[in-house]
């Protein structure tokens, strides 16, 4: 018998309906990443030929990792924990788990915080389409301007621009000083906790419900748009003709798991949290199938078809994957400057952000609410209460990424460390349902009030290629891009990047008309500045372009602040988990440990495999 | 003649259309997702809701009350 006094169980909370929880975590899933990231990660990886390492890795990692997840989060519910530190620890009374529970609060508070900004930025975008700002700006660009490839030159120009100077890309603290962002970013936080604060089924599940389907008609309205358009085969072979040779590059299967793994939101406490809110016997085979299809309407169908192949058809490869910006470059550069060849593109461009805003606000509601039932649970506090503490701790970091702004600095490097959490994470609760829990006890209480069972090979798959899988994601993936993350965390690489970037620019411009491909220009840079990661010798430097001399110590003199930004951000990556793992075990020592014994007093655990 | 060399061979790159394997890949894969996706809403929307299986319960005579046996006063 405990010795621990009894703790009042707060009302649980449930979803309303299945319909709701699938579309609750399938908006969690949906977000910039389907619309964006997989036509751009597929048109630089193969193209056609990408689908197959994603089909593959959509049933080797996404599906497997999806039914584990969502069986411990109702698991974790039916133990009275709705957080991920409370559910681990009911589930594995040991460090580990607490680590693991404080990596699941810790990575989607902390991608709230500059997720918000990009939240506002497709907020902005819509507002500047409807106050027709993006038509008067081409307007004003083309004038003048004759031949077709000029006026393409001369939209993307400006819708460039337009993305640095409105996303505080030229300089930290541009945001803050510009105002009109503050404010956006302002009605994207009132919007979010408002929600939040309203609830799991009052909230997030109404929503949903509609924000999904309006989501999902306004991208089948474009689909239908851009599908109609003369020549659209030209943009569709771009984007889906295969190229089979790439399938024998590793960084190709890579980027395909990577694409899978980030694009269906999976272990790293999302669904953790929202499966919670789930009854004893619901379906979480079907349900989590579900979502994940959803997941993969939007990305595949919707993703597929629209942005790259209209990029390629109005403007050509060169612009159809982001250029220098990658994902935001698809989204804040290529897609506005589409807009003006486009019939009723200012309509449409209106339309499109206004339905990217909308998957950025269910996403962000997952990143939220894990948060709000760790406060609640942990400590006992009410929903006002968790909601304003909450609010304040996202509202520091937002402010903070809001201010690092230069070149996507702040956003650039947590977006990293929080990925290389998130496989972390992943490859935690996978190894813990598989070899903690055991596969087959897991699958069992999985095939618990399930529409149909999961195959028979699912232990084994859980139990060691899953695991394996990620764990070779995780080494892969440090290993290609750590590198150069932790360099640019160095005062003398980072100067020595940004000044052979400006005297690299300017060997461009002189071999402009010689009409280099991109490896011949790579070759001619490589034999003027010397190898990558050297000093560059001034003396060495042929004499035009010595006038680039200048800009060049300009631009290397930037580099020790920017590398004190890229410290900054890890070390507080750092710091907060330290914070939130002391806090998660604060939480599980008190409260969450009685609430765990009273649910095990009324029997609430878990069955034993044949029981 | 450098530019009219680069015009002539732009003119001469083949032009990006749709291929049959393209094609065949992109049915393909949308075709998994809609079957995926139609399977899932399909076996979603097909159950019952749970007020009909507590119907059932209440129905059956449990006899535990005076006026359930036959002739009971």
């Amino acid at each position: 018998m405990s010795t621990w006094p009894e703790v009042e169980s707060p009302q649980r909370e449930n979803w309303g309906s299945k319909i709701g929880v699938v579309l609750a975590v399938a908006g969690s899933a949906v977000g910039l990443g389907n619309f964006l990231r997989f036509p751009g990660q597929a048109v630089n990886n193969g193209g056609g030929a990408f689908m197959i390492p994603y089909v593959i890795s959509f049933f080797v990692v996404g599906i497997p990792i999806a039914w584990c997840e969502w069986t411990i989060g109702r698991l974790g519910g039916r133990l009275g924990q709705n957080s991920a530190p409370g559910i681990m620890y009911a589930i594995w009374q040991r460090s580990p788990s607490k680590v693991l529970g404080a990596l699941a609060l810790l990575i989607p508070v902390t991608i709230y915080m500059y997720y918000i900004l990009l939240e506002a930025w497709c907020l902005d975008y819509c507002i500047y389409f409807v106050q027709g700002g993006f038509a008067d700006l081409f307007a004003k660009a083309i004038s003048g301007v004759d031949s077709d490839t000029a006026v393409v030159t001369a939209v993307v120009s400006e819708t460039t621009a337009h993305f640095k100077e409105n996303c505080g890309l030229n300089s930290h603290g541009a945001l803050l000083r510009g105002g009109r962002m503050v404010w956006i970013v302002l009605i994207g936080f009132v919007v979010n906790f408002f929600i939040i604060y309203q609830g799991v089924t009052r909230g997030i599940e109404r929503f949903c419900k509609w924000a999904m389907p309006l989501l999902i008609l306004c991208a089948l309205i474009i689909l239908v748009r851009v599908l109609t358009l003369p020549d659209i085969s030209t943009g569709l072979g771009f984007m889906w003709n295969p190229d089979w040779a790439s399938l024998k590059n590793p960084q190709v299967w890579l980027a395909a798991a990577g694409q899978i793994f980030f694009s269906l939101s999976v272990g790293f406490g999302l669904i953790l949290c929202y499966s919670s809110y789930l009854r004893e016997n619901d379906d979480v085979v079907l349900t989590s199938l579900s979502a994940s299809s959803t997941n993969e309407f939007c990305e595949v169908i919707l993703g597929g078809l629209i942005v790259v192949p209209t990029a390629f058809l109005f403007l050509g490869a060169a612009h159809a994957t982001g250029g220098a910006y990658g994902t935001f470059g698809i989204g804040f550069v290529t897609v506005p400057a589409i807009m003006h060849f486009m019939p009723l593109g200012h309509f449409f461009g209106a339309m499109w952000f206004g339905l990217l805003f909308l998957a950025a606000v269910t996403s962000s509601l997952s990143m939220l609410q894990p948060a709000v039932a760790f406060l609640e649970d942990g400590f006992g506090l009410k929903r006002r209460a968790s909601v304003t503490i909450l609010g304040v701790i996202t509202a520091v970091g937002a402010t903070l990424t809001m201010y690092f702004s230069k070149d996507l600095l702040a956003i650039d490097y947590t977006d990293f460390w929080c990925n290389v959490l998130m496989i972390l994470a992943a490859t935690g609760l996978v190894i813990m349902f598989g070899w903690v829990i055991g596969a087959e006890r897991g699958v069992q209480e999985m095939n618990r009030g399930a529409d149909f069972r999961v195959p028979r090979f699912m232990p084994v798959m859980i139990r060691y290629v899953t695991p394996t899988f990620l764990l070779v994601i995780l080494v892969a993936w440090t290993a290609t891009q750590a590198g150069d993350y932790l360099g640019g965390m160095s005062p003398a690489k980072r100067s020595l990047k940004y000044e052979r970037a400006a005297y690299a620019g300017a060997i461009g411009k002189h071999f402009e008309e010689a009409g280099l491909s991109e490896e011949e220009l790579e070759t001619r840079t490589t034999e003027i500045l010397g190898p990558q990661d050297s000093p560059i010798n001034a003396a060495s430097l042929p004499e035009w372009l010595l006038a680039s001399q200048e800009e060049a110590q300009e631009a290397r003199a930037a580099g020790p602040a920017d590398a004190n930004v890229a410290r900054f951000v890890f070390i507080g990556i750092v710091v907060f988990l330290i914070f939130l793992t002391a806090l998660s075990d604060i939480a599980c020592r008190n409260r969450i440990r009685r609430t765990v014994e009273q649910a095990q007093r009324r029997g609430a655990g878990l069955e034993e495999v044949g029981a | 003649m450098k530019a009219l060399a680069l015009l002539l061979a732009e003119a001469q790159a083949p032009e990006v259309r749709l291929t049959t394997q393209g094609a065949l890949i992109m049915a393909i894969c949308i075709g998994l997702v809609l079957a995926l996706g139609g399977f899932c809403m399909y076996r979603i929307l097909r159950e019952k809701r749970p007020a009909e299986h507590h119907h059932v319960p209440l129905e059956i005579n449990t006899r535990d009350t005076n006026d359930s046996w036959p002739g009971a006063s």
